[in-house]
């Protein structure tokens, strides 16, 4: 009875954090409607290349530009979805040593970080989803797209597998973030994440139109489940595999206890000017 | 202040942002090399669409290399001169403080526009260029004096017309607030730059050649190097660069009389 008052509890807070972070982030939309747009543009361009590509030809290596479409469509809202920013700009806190607020309150920073994004996220998707409604009837002027039959179970597995490709990318963020510890200009580091994910996690083009060891190597390392392994089952209505849930699963779970562990270090080696 | 002694102060700023280079030289060769990753990475993306199609639009694959080599040049100048100054602009708008600038016995734009620039651009530049010559010798085109000489004015002019309407979208920070990213859209729209002018049809085809010409800036260079230019379109850059130059000092104009700063 306890715990479960315990419980309740917890949630109310967090849920007040979360609408408090909410209404803060309100005042950055229009910030976030120009981030999506900038998000969308590049990958329209691509379609631009792509027709320009098919030209008459109704399929180029078994994909025909409707799948083309389809997959770029998937990628925006996947990276819609799941991409986190907040290493670019949070480990100068770390830097200036403004972190002490957080280091003797029961809400430590990596809960912050955590609370913030998400509630960043909330506001994003309110605004993104009528935009890509909207980005939907645009890309019909293209081409007619349709999804295959899925199954809820399809469904689950995709919402599942965003689930986990933003949870990764939120330990990403945070393991960049708490580089700031040692280093100088750990806000850089966050290139590398986007390098390793745009090259290695499927959405430079289709995976069938990549070359042999580009395909390879994205299917065998764990970064697929950002972008190819959701695309895999809303564009195949294939299933990932038990081995790729076993990937998934130990990627999570060796970089959330990395993250613990840098936290815990960091805050050791962590000095501010205090006043 | 005369054209020499602008000449002087710009070649001053250089000095002053070299020195600041050889103090954080770590922060240097660190974002140098991130450059030239997202260049390499660049560069592969579209070596891998190309590998699926052989061309696109109709240019082959060396004539895209080159038409990406001169892409490359335009983003080492959007990283390191445009966005270091333009961010220093908005910067100083936003905390108001432009009074320092508007006091100064020198053009406020010409201040805005040359103070500061970083290094780190340096060896993208070089790629960019590596990559114009190796695609030209593969191409077998050997290219005239003058062919050089009006490729480098119609990169200028790409250049102006890029940064005269960077400098209109940083000019409205004089009335909005909150955009931290406003700096982020006119290098959001280089995607346009790296592909043919020829991929857009079109309504789209008209409104980035004719009405904001940003699909002209790589592509009309490029193609004056291959030998493949259109008289009107070169001379619709050069006419579109200048225009929209005069539009960016008018509507600066414009805007600084909006301006109230913090005082002091």
């Amino acid at each position: 009875m306890l715990d479960q008052l315990m419980i309740k509890n917890t949630l109310v807070t967090y849920l007040k954090l979360l609408r408090f972070k909410f209404i803060n982030i309100l005042q950055w939309r229009t910030e976030l409607i120009i981030w999506i747009l900038l998000d969308i543009l590049p990958f329209t361009i691509m379609l631009f290349v792509w027709k320009a590509i098919f030209g008459d030809n109704i399929e180029i290596q078994q994909t025909s530009f409707s799948d083309v479409v389809l997959f770029y469509f998937l990628v925006i809202i996947i990276q819609g979805l799941t991409s986190v920013h907040f290493e670019e700009y949070r480990p100068t806190e770390i830097r200036m040593g403004r972190i002490d607020f957080f280091l003797v309150k029961p809400y430590s920073y990596l809960k912050e970080l955590v609370v913030n994004d998400v509630a960043a996220k909330f506001l994003y998707v309110i605004i993104f989803a009528p935009i890509m409604i909207l980005f939907h009837r645009f890309l019909l002027l293209f081409t007619s797209f349709s999804l295959p039959n899925l199954s809820l179970i399809h469904w689950l597995v995709f919402i599942t597998l965003l689930f986990i490709a933003y949870l990764l990318q939120l330990l990403l963020s945070m393991l960049i973030t708490l580089s700031a510890f040692w280093l100088e200009g750990a806000s850089g580091l966050s290139h590398f994440k986007w390098l390793s994910i745009s090259l290695l996690s499927g959405t430079l083009i289709p995976l069938p139109l990549m070359p042999e060891w580009l395909r390879t190597l994205t299917l065998a390392l764990p970064f697929k489940v950002f972008y190819a392994l959701p695309i895999f089952v809303i564009q195949d209505a294939t299933l990932p595999t038990m081995a790729d849930w076993l990937m998934v699963s130990l990627s999570v779970i060796a970089l959330y206890m990395t993250v613990l562990f840098v936290w815990k270090k960091g805050v050791k080696h962590y000095a501010s000017a205090g006043g | 202040m005369s054209l020499g002694k602008y000449w002087h102060l710009f070649w001053k700023f250089r000095g002053i942002q070299l020195m600041k280079m050889t103090e954080y030289r770590g922060d240097f060769f660190f974002w140098s090399f991130v450059s030239v990753l997202w260049t390499i990475f660049n560069l592969f993306a579209f070596s891998l669409i190309l590998r699926v199609s052989g061309n696109i639009a109709g240019w082959n694959q060396y004539e895209m290399y080159l038409l990406l080599g001169t892409f490359t040049i335009i983003d080492a100048f959007t990283w390191s001169f445009f966005f270091e100054n333009m961010s220093n602009y908005t910067r100083q708008i936003f905390k108001g403080e432009l009074d320092y600038l508007l006091t100064k016995p020198v053009n406020t734009i010409f201040l805005l526009t040359t103070t500061e620039n970083s290094y780190n651009g340096i060896f993208r530049l070089i790629i960019g260029i590596s990559v114009i010559v190796y695609s030209l010798i593969k191409l077998n085109i050997s290219v005239s004096f003058g062919g050089v000489f009006l490729y480098v004015i119609l990169l200028l002019s790409g250049l102006l017309l890029m940064y005269s309407c960077w400098f209109i979208i940083a000019t409205l920070a004089f009335w909005v607030e909150k955009l931290d990213n406003i700096n982020q859209i006119i290098p959001g729209f280089r995607r346009i730059l790296q592909v043919p002018r020829s991929t857009f049809s079109g309504v789209l085809s008209l409104l980035l050649t004719v009405l904001l010409p940003l699909s002209l800036i790589a592509s009309v260079p490029s193609e004056v190097l291959l030998g493949k230019s259109n008289v009107t379109i070169i001379f619709w850059l050069l006419i579109s660069a200048v225009l929209t130059g005069l539009a960016a000092n008018a509507f600066f104009s414009f805007a600084i009389k909006k301006y109230s700063s913090v005082g002091s």
